[in-house]
This record gives structure tokens, sequence and C-alpha cells, in this order.
């Protein structure tokens, strides 16, 4: 599992959630069943399965933001207080056009510990300016958030996340909808919060990019399917009982590669004089 | 100079004045909340709510302001308890409560046939007939509100830009929806008197809308809104006042044309600045929307199949 040098080596590779026999959901509807799943200090967690597969409710389960309806889960406490849980929503469930900006949304983070004073103290803002340096997002602070990339509003996020020092980070799909140089900038980011100590458990659509970087992943649909390493879980058998579907999977020197088989919808013939012909060659595209 | 200096040597016209202040900067700060969370709906009903409190208190002969708030937190209180678990959602709740509570409010009034004066002072407003009392109890209510508003303004910002991420905060969403309820409902109850009950939620969206308009700032958005409230209530006020005219209505239609002002001219967000910029084809602003367009139109990306 991924290495933590920011914890002590007594606390290293001590459970941090325990998840026993746990059903969990909405509305008195479970939308995970019977889930056993242990958490260490210092892990660096992907978990993935299909829509509807019961990741984020596992997320919002391990923060307590759900209903248990059976088993128990257990988050064990850091200096005789409740371990810290920073989160990262999914983008899309934000209110893009509320009028904030970067730096209020940054100070959210501290909320539950600012009083009910209206106004931020001096303590905070200097926790949530650092913070915002440190994810290269000062000059960013008077923006309003509608107004940035992708990347960037992940790293606002992430750094509300941060704010307020959590020793757990849960991450709702950190990766989707941006570019590959932004997604593996963002996991690199994660990687060394990681170091730092913070332990991470993220969802992701995106099985190549935890084959390429994660050490350890978590295959759920409704249950737990399998969890390990990688290399171990990434097989046809076990995504295909996570997905229901036939997955192919490529291991070549150490890497690990999902892949499609090649299928081409729609009418090929139309354009079969197009493909592999390059621009301004003879026989390149004859559009009228 | 005597249309503004004489009013302010009646006493009627001061106590309305005072009245009007300080419902607008309430309404200012709380429409905010109600613009920004898309629940304009909820204070259209809530006002509509407190009309039989309103009419049983004027039978009873009481405080009107004393009836409207009981109806207010009656309503305020079933509209939670049916949204409760999801079992009903929320704008089905709000609509059954809002047309059952006005339905009792019309069946009262008809039967006892209520004086036609009268009855439009309560569906549109009479700033100019408040009492001392009903400025003293508008001050208490208002002062209640504007104080619950600022101690919760940071929590509910986090409720309603992020319901997810301030569930997993460990914060209550659902006791945060009750309170902005609560003080919408008070809102309400204590600007039915300068605007009346069918007005009063223009008192609460429109300045409020305006503001959002011209900023993209939550607390300059609040200060707007009540800056342009007062600023609608004052010229209103003297508007029905030097016209003997609603002075509810009138301070609606003031705020109403401030809205389309900036509906047009506003710096950012106005009709006219985005069609002069288009016209000299500047880039509008870094908004990615604004960006998209642009490439869109531009002649020299032709699409790959042309027809």
């Amino acid at each position: 599992m991924g290495a933590a040098p920011g914890l002590t080596n007594i606390m290293r590779g001590t459970p941090l959630v325990t998840i026993t026999g746990a059903s969990a959901g909405y509305h008195q509807s479970p939308v995970i069943h019977d889930v056993n799943l242990t958490i260490m200090r210092g892990d660096f967690v992907g978990l993935v399965g299909p829509s509807g597969a019961g990741k984020t409710t596992l997320l919002r389960t391990i923060l307590g933001a759900v209903d248990v309806y059976a088993g128990t889960v257990d988050v064990a406490s850091s200096n005789g207080h409740r371990s810290r849980a920073g989160y990262v929503p999914q983008i899309n469930s934000v209110d893009w056009h509320f009028p904030v900006t970067v730096e209020e949304v940054v100070m959210m983070g501290l909320a539950t510990r600012s009083g009910l004073l209206p106004w931020s103290s001096s303590a905070n803002r200097d926790a949530a300016g650092e913070v915002m340096s440190r994810l290269g997002i000062s000059s960013l602070r008077r923006r309003h958030i509608r107004e940035l990339s992708g990347g960037q509003q992940q790293r606002v996020f992430l750094a509300r996340a941060l704010v307020s020092n959590p020793t757990l980070l849960l991450l709702d799909e950190p990766t989707a909808g941006v570019d590959i140089k932004t997604r593996d900038d963002m996991l690199h980011l994660l990687d060394e919060l990681n170091h730092d100590g913070i332990t991470i458990v993220l969802t992701t659509h995106e099985l190549n990019a935890v084959a390429a970087h994660l050490p350890w992943v978590v295959c759920i649909n409704g249950a737990i399917v399998a969890e390990g390493a990688p290399e171990h879980v990434f097989t046809p058998e076990i995504l295909g009982r996570t997905y229901n579907a036939r997955m192919n999977v490529i291991q070549h020197e150490g890497m690990v590669m999902i892949a499609e088989m090649p299928h081409r919808y729609g009418r090929s013939d139309k354009r079969d004089d197009e493909f592999g012909t390059p621009a301004g060659a003879e026989g390149g595209h004859k559009h009228a | 100079m005597d249309i503004v200096i004489d009013p302010l040597q009646d006493a009627v016209f001061i106590r309305a004045l005072f009245d009007v202040l300080i419902v607008a900067t309430i309404a200012g700060v709380v429409g905010t909340f109600i613009v920004v969370r898309g629940i304009g709906f909820l204070g259209d009903a809530l006002a509509h709510s407190i009309f039989p409190g309103i009419v049983i208190a004027f039978l009873l002969d009481a405080n009107l302001l004393v009836g409207a708030l009981v109806a207010g937190l009656v309503t305020a209180a079933l509209i939670a308890l049916l949204t409760a678990n999801d079992r009903v959602r929320d704008n089905t709740a709000i609509g059954v409560i809002f047309t059952a509570a006005f339905a009792l409010g019309v069946v009262i009034l008809t039967e006892r046939a209520i004086d036609g004066e009268e009855l439009e002072h309560i569906l549109f407003g009479d700033p100019l007939g408040a009492s001392w009392t009903d400025v003293a109890l508008t001050a208490a209510i208002g002062s209640a509100v504007l104080a619950s508003m600022l101690l919760l303004k940071r929590l509910l910002v986090m409720a309603s830009f992020d319901p997810a991420g301030a569930r997993a905060m460990g914060l209550s969403v659902v006791l945060l929806d009750v309170s902005l309820l609560v003080i919408t409902a008070l809102t309400v109850v204590v600007s039915f008197k300068a605007v009346g009950n069918i007005l009063v939620i223009a008192l609460l969206i429109t300045p409020a809308a305006t503001a959002r308009l011209l900023t993209d700032r939550l607390n300059m958005m609040m200060i707007l809104a009540s800056g342009l409230g007062i600023s609608a209530s004052v010229i209103g006020l003297y508007v029905g006042y030097e016209q003997k005219s609603s002075a509810g209505g009138a301070i609606v239609l003031v705020s109403t044309l401030m809205f389309f002002a900036a509906w047009l001219f506003a710096p950012r967000r106005g009709i006219v600045p985005e069609l002069l910029g288009r016209r000299s084809g500047a880039l509008l602003n870094s908004e990615p929307e604004a960006e998209a367009e642009l490439i869109l139109a531009s002649p020299e990306i032709q699409t790959p199949h042309p027809a």
C-alpha cells in the first residue's frame, strides 16, 4: 500500500476506518450491502465500479452522512479526538452560479469551526491563504468559481477539504471531466498529500489511471467484489463481476491496461477511404 | 424642495418612513438568499399563507402583524413537516399549503363582509397607516431576523452552495433549511404592512434580483439589495404620499424599474453592454461560454465536413 512518511511508525499500518457488515443508503433503501472494509492509516485507495454501484454512498458512509441500517462503521480517533475527514464532492453537485469567490469556498472548510461570527478570524484567513498557496491557486482567490477551469475548480475544493487539516481525505470523482494532464497533476498532488500522512480514498471511473497510479483498489457493485493491488484485482473475471460486462485486461512489463475491443459503430463503408491517410497526401480528404 | 421636506413634518409619513426603511433592509438581506437559492416560489407561498392570519386578526380587532406572525410560523412548520423525509416534494407541499391557507382567508373574508378599503390595505399595503406599535414590532422582529441571518450566514452559505459537502461536514442541512424558512416567514410578516399581502414578495425578490445582475459577491449583493430596496421604498413612499395613491404599489413599481434598468445596463450582465461588446468584437469576459461563443463565431475555424 502507499507509503506515508508523515505518519509515525506506531500509527502507520493501523486501521483508520473499519466497516463491518454495513448496509447503508437513503430513505430506508440500502444502496450498499454487507460491506466489510478496512482502510489503514496512510492508505491511498481507489473505489471503482459502475454508476449506481454505491461508490459515493460508501464515501458518505465513512463520513457518517447517510443512514446505516446494519453493521458498524468505526473511524479511529487521532490524539484523543475523532479523526477529521475532508470531503471533495462531485463537481457537478455544486451550484456554480452561487455568488462566491475562490477564497470564500476555501473558507467554507472552516465553517463549523468558525463560531457564529459572520466574519473570519485572521487565523482562519491565514490557514486558507496557506493551503491556497500550496495548491497554487493564491492568484485566483478573488475570482468567481465559475471563471475557473475544471482543474482549478478541483483544486479549490481540494483546498477546502485540506484547510481543516484532515487525517482522512475522501474525494468523489476528482478526475472527472478534466484532460489527461490535469488528471495526472491531480493524482500527483494527491500522492504528495498521501506522503505527508493523509489517508486518501477516492472514487473514479478511470480504471487505467487507477492501475497506473494507485497502490490499492476496491471494486464495488452494491457489495465489495474484490480489493487489492491493481495488478491482482484488475482481471477480466473480477472486472466482469464488478461491471457486469466483458472487460479485456492487458498486462505487459508491470503495466495493467483495461482495453476496449474495437467496434466500429455506424456505416464504416462511407469513410473507409479516409482512414490512415495523412492530410495533403493523394487520396486524402475528398469532401466537396 | 417642499415635496421632499414637507412630508417629513407629518408624523404619519415619518412612521411610514421608519417602517419601510427597516423592512427594505431586512428584505434585501433575506431576499438575497431567496434569489441565490432559487426559492422565490417559497417566499410567494409564505406571503399568501399569512393571509388568513391577517384576516382573523382583523376580525378579532387584534394587531395584524401578530396574526400574520402566527399564520407565517404555522405555515413554515407545516411545510417543514410535510417535506421531512422527502415523502412530499418541496414545491408540492408549498403548493398545497399556500393555496389552502389563502382559500381559508378568502372563505373567512367572504363570510364576514370586510370593508373594501381595509381589504385593499391588507392586499396591497398601507405603510402610511403604520402605528408606532407597528413600527416597534417591525423593528423588534426585524432585529431578530437580521441577527439570525448574520449568525447563520456562514452555515447557510455552505448549505446553499454545496448541500452534499455541508452534510459531509456534519451540518444539518434540514435544520438550516427550516431556519431559512422561518426567517423568510418572519420577513414576509414584517413586510406585509409596507407593501401588502400580494406585493410583499416583490420587496423580497426584486431588489435582490437587481443586485444579482450587478455583482458576483454575496456580501455586496446583500448590501446592494438592501440599498436598492431602501431607495425604492423611499421614492415609492413619496410618490404614494404626494399622489394619494397606493404607496405599496409605488414601491414595487419603482423597484421593478430599477430591475429593468439593471437588466439593460448592468456592466457585466446587462443587455446593452453585451450588445456593444459584441459589436466591437471584444471578448465579453473570461467566462468559458463567451469563449466558446467566439470560437464558434470565428469564420477561420471551419467545420471538417462542410455541406
